[in-house]
């Protein structure tokens, strides 16, 4: 293997590499560390769960319906 | 409860919900725009004659169209809830206009399918070959199957009315006598192909004059006798290796699994399941499981309707090996999410089916008065 067949080779390795650390690990709804308990009053209905992984997004006002709920919102669920 | 419209133009864009109120009616908002609008309303309050009450099911039929149904529901002739445990199909969910309080629903094609018995109905569930599974929600209420007179790609195509005639049969194990019992069942016809009450089966007269087959009545008789279960809630269909199980919440703290092509019904989950996160039994951590709901992965999670703020929470049910019991190593319920708003309950956890990183949930009748539906998603920071 000559000097171009080995920077070639390098270079097809590092761009696996590279892909592969940029796949995402699939995170999916049953990847969690169970609660231990139940939660408490929340001070701010607007976020009202306690999930079994970090809340990570935004939150989001979508509407103010007339009957029924009042806010629809978004709370992420991730690790 | 909660779905999306799940088939046919559009699938995937609108969310619809229900109002178990005393002035029951039907929401869809619009993913796309945001744009939440009621679709339905009860013209009535109860006792009325026109009143609805209690909307608590909401699921997407194979055909295409949107089928909710009454929770209150008592056969006493003495009282307002005989004219209730009603099942009835939109059957045009994403074209119907949205109303103000008071406007007409005239334009949306709302229909009561008297097919189906009265029962206080909750989970709703269609098998692959379109058997439709419903429960009664009471302590001995019983668990039932309609099964349609109608080809089912008719119904698809348009050319037949799924709940025009059909069969409804009530599950028995044994002589039907034990309360909670498991094993093999069968199941027990309680309507004749038309969905007319058999000879000796119960009917009502409602106060709209409308007569229909009382299914409570009907299966506490020796003739048509049903196995009671205690506060039969929600119900959920899951796939396995070409296997359909139906999963069944009940009030008392179990959750059960029928295998339908066996015909077996097991214990899937009770508060002797192990906590994932002590080791030890659940116990009474466990209470009240309501709704039942369904991930991409085939996981079921149990939604207890419980106190905000004090208990009220989602476990995942970790079954590695999918084998129906929670009794392998590594196997029993995590509380995967817990509701802290004073007062309410969770109602409705629904994966979405297009898009693996999202569910929504409902913080229902909470003190604040300010009902919620929360859209819970996976980050996407891994």
């Amino acid at each position: 293997m000559n000097n171009a067949q080995l920077t070639k080779l390098a270079t097809a390795i590092s761009m696996l590499l590279v892909g592969g650390s940029a796949l995402a690990v699939d995170v999916r709804f049953q990847d969690f560390t169970p609660l231990a308990a139940s939660a408490g009053p929340t001070l701010d209905e607007a976020f009202p769960i306690t999930l079994s992984n970090p809340v990570l997004s935004k939150n989001r006002l979508l509407n103010v319906p007339p009957n029924w709920a009042k806010a629809m919102q978004t709370q992420a669920f991730g690790t | 409860m909660i779905t999306v419209n799940e088939t046919g133009r559009d699938k995937g864009r609108y969310l619809f919900t229900v109002f178990e109120t005393g002035s029951a009616g039907v929401q869809r908002q619009d993913l796309r725009t945001g744009k939440t609008e009621t679709i339905w309303q009860s013209p009535g309050v109860a006792p009325a004659a026109n009143s609805h009450v209690a909307f608590d099911a909401s699921y997407w039929t194979p055909w295409g169209t949107f089928i909710t149904a009454e929770e209150s529901w008592d056969p006493n002739p003495s009282v307002e809830q005989q004219t209730f445990g009603r099942l009835f199909e939109l059957k045009n969910p994403t074209k119907a206009p949205g109303i103000k309080v008071g406007e007409s629903n005239s334009a949306a094609n709302f229909v009561h399918q008297n097919v189906i018995p009265r029962t206080a109905h909750e989970g709703i569930q269609f098998d692959a070959t379109g058997n439709m599974y419903f429960i009664d929600e009471l302590n001995g209420g019983c668990i039932y199957k309609y099964t349609s007179a109608a080809n089912m790609l008719d119904v698809k195509r348009g050319k037949a009315d799924y709940f025009a005639a059909g069969t409804t049969y009530v599950l028995r194990v044994g002589d039907g006598l034990t309360p909670n019992a498991t094993g093999a069942y069968e199941w027990v016809a309680i309507t004749d192909a038309t969905g007319a009450a058999l000879p000796g089966a119960v009917t009502i007269t409602d106060l709209n004059g409308i007569t229909s087959v009382d299914a409570t009545t009907t299966t506490d008789t020796a003739e048509f006798k049903g196995t009671d279960y205690q506060r039969p809630e929600d119900l959920q269909i899951q796939n396995v290796r070409g296997k359909q199980y139906l999963y069944v919440a009940t009030t008392t703290a179990e959750v059960y699994r029928l295998d339908l092509s066996a015909k077996t019904i097991s214990v899937f989950a009770n508060q002797n399941t192990t906590d994932l996160a002590s080791g030890a039994a659940v116990g009474t951590a466990l209470r009240s499981p309501d709704n039942l709901a369904l991930d991409k992965n085939g996981n079921i999670y149990v939604v207890e309707d419980r106190a905000g703020g004090s208990d009220d929470d989602i476990w995942f049910a970790k079954d590695r090996n999918k084998d129906g019991d929670l009794t392998d190593v590594g196997e029993g319920l995590g509380r995967w999410a817990s509701n802290g708003t004073v007062g309410s309950e969770f109602t409705g956890l629904y994966f979405d089916p297009f898009n693996k990183r999202r569910a929504w949930v409902n913080i229902q009748h909470p003190a604040s008065g300010n009902d919620r539906t929360i859209e819970i998603t996976l980050s996407d920071d891994e």
